[in-house]
């Protein structure tokens, strides 16, 4: 994880991709530098190169009001269409949880990782998982979304859950994009303005 | 599990005395006997660890249930600490079954109520499920609000800063108990709002 997994795209000028590692981000058309020392996040504007304490709440309004991780997801001619190497695995198995005698629940294992790849259109989502499995999905099919510590989780129809790590891409923006489109997905089918994405999707009409 | 649960706690404090020398108050807004909720905040790794190290009675916290198998270390130290697995990717009955019988046995249960650390050090959205159990058990409910994790160790970084960490327990808030769906749901804004609330100003009070 670095500061690029949180801001992908530059508060300033709203560039997309950030560069960077670990907890300094730059971007490679304005020049702005963000970097976290001392426990806080600060901004660096080219020119005057002063260093200004900023909020990361602030970072992500800027970016999203950039258009978060949809502008870069867009071709001009409005097709939607955005994808990302990541490594795959799905859920193999779920055990009980026993302690004391007492059944306290299930846990959820995931199966080995391959390398692989996510794509998404405006009404579907693509998984190349290599040699651990691939398929497409309606986003109206997608049960739950959420991004969990580092990766990317998908419940998807058939009880089946999907984990991605990137590679090279920000957990934030797809957990934001998939959101997006499962919401707009949800509205165009007149199910109402989506207000939780797990345990599972819920939408208010 | 107390003398495992105990026993960690010590090392908690320790750790986090170290680590952050945090300022802890409100403890003594935990009931002394009887069930109730702890409902905190999210936004670190560090969080568990100090809530649970300073929260003056034991807390069974609903956990991701992946973490379970992430190695054998965690599945066997988690249940000792309390830990309740919750799918995260389904609603999970037993995770309810579970937290209401620890309630009825008289034990604290605690949940963040956001689900996951928060990205960017705000409060997020509460789940709608977990302010349902809430509503339904009709227990007290605390709220915790630890600040200053954010800048000790964000999620999104690999490196933690030493910063100034506060725990605050609050006055417990009572919503009474809500036993059909409909009388959930139609109170389930009003609670999340309170909750929210309370978390924010316990935030913002003064060290």
């Amino acid at each position: 994880m670095a500061l690029i997994d949180l801001c992908y795209r530059c508060p300033e000028c709203g560039h997309d991709p950030m560069e960077g590692e670990g907890d300094e981000a730059r971007c490679g058309s304005c020049g702005v530098r963000l970097e976290r020392r001392r426990g806080r996040l600060w901004m660096i504007v080219p020119g005057d190169g002063k260093a200004t304490g900023i909020g990361a709440w602030e970072l992500c309004r800027r970016i999203d009001g950039h258009g978060g991780p949809m502008t870069r997801a867009t071709a001009p001619d409005g097709t939607i269409e955005y994808s990302a190497r990541a490594m795959v695995s799905w859920r193999v198995a779920e055990d009980a949880v026993w302690h004391g005698g007492v059944l306290r629940g299930f846990s959820e294992s995931m199966g080995p990782a391959g390398e692989g790849s996510i794509k998404v259109e405006r009404d579907t989502v693509s998984v190349d998982g290599g040699r651990t499995g691939a398929g497409r999905w309606r986003h109206l099919d997608i049960g739950a979304v959420q991004a969990s510590s580092s990766s990317l989780q998908l419940s998807l129809p058939g009880e089946r859950l999907v984990q991605f790590r990137f590679i090279g891409d920000s957990p934030r923006r797809w957990e934001t994009l998939m959101r997006r489109l499962i919401a707009d997905a949800w509205k165009r089918a007149g199910r109402g303005r989506v207000i939780e994405y797990q345990p599972r999707i819920v939408a208010r009409s | 599990m107390r003398a495992w649960y105990s026993f960690f706690r010590v090392i908690a404090r320790a750790l986090t005395q170290v680590l952050t020398r945090p300022t802890v108050s409100g403890r003594s807004n935990i009931p002394r006997t009887g069930p109730f909720f702890l409902v905190a905040n999210h936004e670190s790794i560090l969080d568990p660890v100090l809530v649970q190290g300073y929260c003056p009675r034991a807390v069974h916290f609903f956990t991701k249930s992946t973490q379970f198998s992430a190695s054998p270390v965690f599945r066997w130290f988690l249940p000792r600490v309390g830990a309740i697995p919750a799918r995260r990717y389904r609603v999970d009955p037993q995770s309810v079954r579970t937290a209401l019988r620890m309630l009825r046995q008289g034990d604290g249960v605690g949940i963040y109520l956001e689900g996951e650390r928060s990205w960017d050090g705000a409060l997020q959205p509460f789940r709608r499920g977990s302010v349902r159990l809430i509503l339904g058990a009709g227990v007290p409910v605390v709220p915790c609000a630890v600040a200053g994790t954010y800048g000790a160790w964000p999620r999104w970084s690999r490196r933690r800063w030493r910063s100034r960490v506060s725990v605050r327990f609050g006055e417990p808030l009572h919503f009474g108990v809500h036993n059909t769906r409909a009388a959930r749901d139609a109170a389930l804004d009003m609670a999340a709002g309170r909750i929210a609330d309370a978390l924010r100003q316990l935030r913002e009070e003064p060290s």
